[in-house]
């Protein structure tokens, strides 16, 4: 527990430098004619998620670090009551219920920090892959930056029976429920984006429909447990493990995978294998399913999580058979992630050597030559002069125009205004 | 922080003629590039998600299997596998350095860590982070954090739960109180 403490502190250390990094490269850095309209999605997601970390992960340090102060050196920050009848209490112990208010408040903004980044990746990947625009990019930052803000004021839908009010409570319910708007926005714009799309297939975007796809049904159980009349019962059962692993873990880890498929010759200059990353993925979506999803019905019988083992009540002898096979979809999962394991790491060194632009991208990091170089670019740094999705643009010679080629170049495709 | 090798535009001849030898050390490990710090938090990340996910393969034995016993268990833990059964307690500790790594050392430094520095001074055209010290920094003390929680994984009196703290003095009665209430 203090070794989790120190670890924490020193890991929002890590995560506060970053963000403070991030957030002052993208608006001081940027090449010119790179406004904030014409930045990749990518870029818009990371620097929300680094403003949310540098807002939030300073909270829990302060809780980690009183806490440690509370363990190891006598004080008593968690103690709501210091004296009773007059009779100091000793200072060992603490009210839960203070941590837990300083942990959610970073709690929950830190589900975002994780999944924001991964719906970037997200859409940078699907809108390439599709050959198409990005439906709606304006709402998809609109609702980025919505979905950030309510961030911070739903941490007590965790909560709700912690014996917190019960109207504070209702208050998170609203709150909560309203998060659903703006992630409405992004399911739809991603369902529009791939709508009638030719989907160029690749690992890449299997894996970012499949993100799209647990953030639709663990998001549909998310509006059942931020409702705290229905939370009531289903609180700290494996429902709630169901919902935070798909919605959460699955659909973020996902998103990462398709960030590394896509990445990779960027990274590496070379390419992943494709047949294995085909195998890793339909092995990977049937466990994660059939690991999370029978979960939500042992939840829904009332299995508490947290227990070492569920064979000490009568009532839960039938849920011994479901388990096994979650635990057997589980192992299939940990085994399927070998093959990733092992692709990644051949491919680095014997995989087949990357283009320069494999995905036919439009975005400023494939101008740059596949062998890294100091600064990135060799001689000047690329000017842009349009928005990073021109796929498909009707008139123009080829389905996509990279960021740096100027209107005056596409004289066919150039809609109103453009010139 | 204005580095002036990493300016907007300007034609850059320092870094044309300046592809000077690098050791081992300086381009592996203390980099301030960018690029090798996403890979660096990348591979990190994996090697940390396969030790999380290695830990939710234990738990699923015991859960699936609760009257099962796993001989191979006393193999990969010792004593925490004793005759083939998981410790209770190491369950806990189990389960909560399961969460801990996959969501903050995975997700959010992993994530972040490798895309964010990858892809953000690459996609807006930038030469590097804003501060390349900064970023080396940040990506050695998610290292630490790293080593330390893998210690503490190891040390099996860590009680966490993801919402409830039970320490081992008074703190367990005092929470069944507040449920209680």
């Amino acid at each position: 527990m203090t070794l989790w403490l120190v670890s924490m502190v020193l890991f929002i250390g890590s995560a506060l430098l970053g963000g403070i990094n991030y957030v002052v490269t993208v608006l001081n850095l940027r090449t010119k004619g790179m406004s904030m309209t014409r930045l990749p999605l990518t870029v818009w997601a990371f620097t929300i998620t680094a403003i949310l970390g540098i807002l939030s992960f300073p909270v829990l340090f302060a809780a980690a670090l009183l806490l440690l102060f509370d363990r190891s050196f006598g004080t008593s920050f968690y103690l709501s009551d210091i004296y009773i009848n007059g009779a100091p209490l000793h200072y060992s112990g603490g009210s839960p219920i203070l941590f837990q208010h300083l942990f959610w408040f970073l709690g929950h903004p830190e589900v975002y920090i994780v999944l924001l980044p991964a719906l970037g990746l997200a859409s940078e990947i699907i809108s390439t892959q599709s050959r198409k625009p990005i439906f709606g990019y304006k709402a998809m930052i609109g609702s980025m930056l919505v979905i950030a803000f309510l961030s911070f004021v739903v941490w007590g839908h965790h909560m709700f029976i912690t014996g917190m009010n019960p109207f504070l409570g209702s208050v998170f319910v609203f709150t909560t429920l309203l998060v659903a708007i703006p992630s409405a926005v992004k399911v739809f714009n991603y369902l529009a984006t791939l709508w009638k799309a030719n989907i160029v297939y690749s690992p890449a975007i299997l894996f970012a429909i499949g993100l799209v796809s647990f953030f639709i049904s663990g998001g549909l159980t998310g509006i059942i447990l931020g409702d705290s009349a229905l939370d009531i019962n289903v609180h700290d059962t494996y429902f709630v493990v169901a919902h935070f692993h798909i919605v959460m873990g699955s659909s973020a880890i996902f998103g990462m995978f398709a960030g590394i498929y896509h990445w990779f010759p960027r990274m590496f200059g070379r390419m992943m294998n494709r047949k294995l990353g085909y195998l890793h993925f339909w092995l990977t979506i049937l466990s994660v399913y059939g690991t999370f999803f029978p979960m939500h019905f042992i939840g829904l019988a009332g299995v508490p999580r947290r227990y070492y083992a569920n064979t000490a009540y009568e009532g839960f002898s039938g849920i011994i058979n479901i388990n096994s096979l979650i635990s057997v979809f589980a192992i299939l999962g940990a085994f399927a992630q070998l093959i990733f394991v092992i692709n990644f790491f051949y491919s680095m060194y014997r995989g087949k050597k990357a283009v320069q632009n494999p995905w036919k991208s439009n975005t400023l990091e494939w101008t740059a030559p596949v062998e890294h170089v100091h600064g990135n670019w060799p001689g000047e740094i690329p000017t842009v002069y349009r928005w990073p999705y021109d796929y498909g643009k009707p008139g123009a010679e080829d389905d996509f125009i990279p960021q740096t080629v100027p209107y005056s170049q596409t004289k066919s495709s150039n809609l109103e205004g453009e010139e | 922080m204005s580095d002036h090798t990493h300016g907007h535009t300007g034609t850059h001849e320092a870094h044309d003629h300046h592809e000077h030898h690098q050791s081992f050390w300086s381009k592996y490990v203390f980099s301030t590039d960018h690029k090798m710090i996403s890979k660096q938090f990348l591979v990190t990340a994996i090697v940390m998600a396969l030790l999380a996910m290695f830990m939710s393969v234990i738990f699923r034995l015991q859960l699936g299997w609760p009257d099962h016993k796993f001989p191979i268990l006393e193999k990969f833990i010792g004593s925490w596998g004793k005759g083939g059964k998981l410790d209770p307690n190491f369950y806990l500790a189990l389960v909560t350095i399961h969460g801990t790594i996959m969501v903050f050392f995975v997700l959010t430094g992993g994530l972040s860590g490798t895309f964010s520095n990858l892809l953000i001074p690459l996609q807006v055209g930038a030469r590097d982070m804003a501060s390349g010290f900064l970023n080396m920094l940040s990506y050695w003390f998610f290292f630490a954090s790293c080593m330390v929680m893998t210690a503490a994984a190891g040390y099996a009196r860590l009680r966490i739960g993801n919402d409830v703290v039970v320490g081992e003095h008074g703190l367990v009665h005092r929470f069944s109180i507040a449920r209680r209430n």
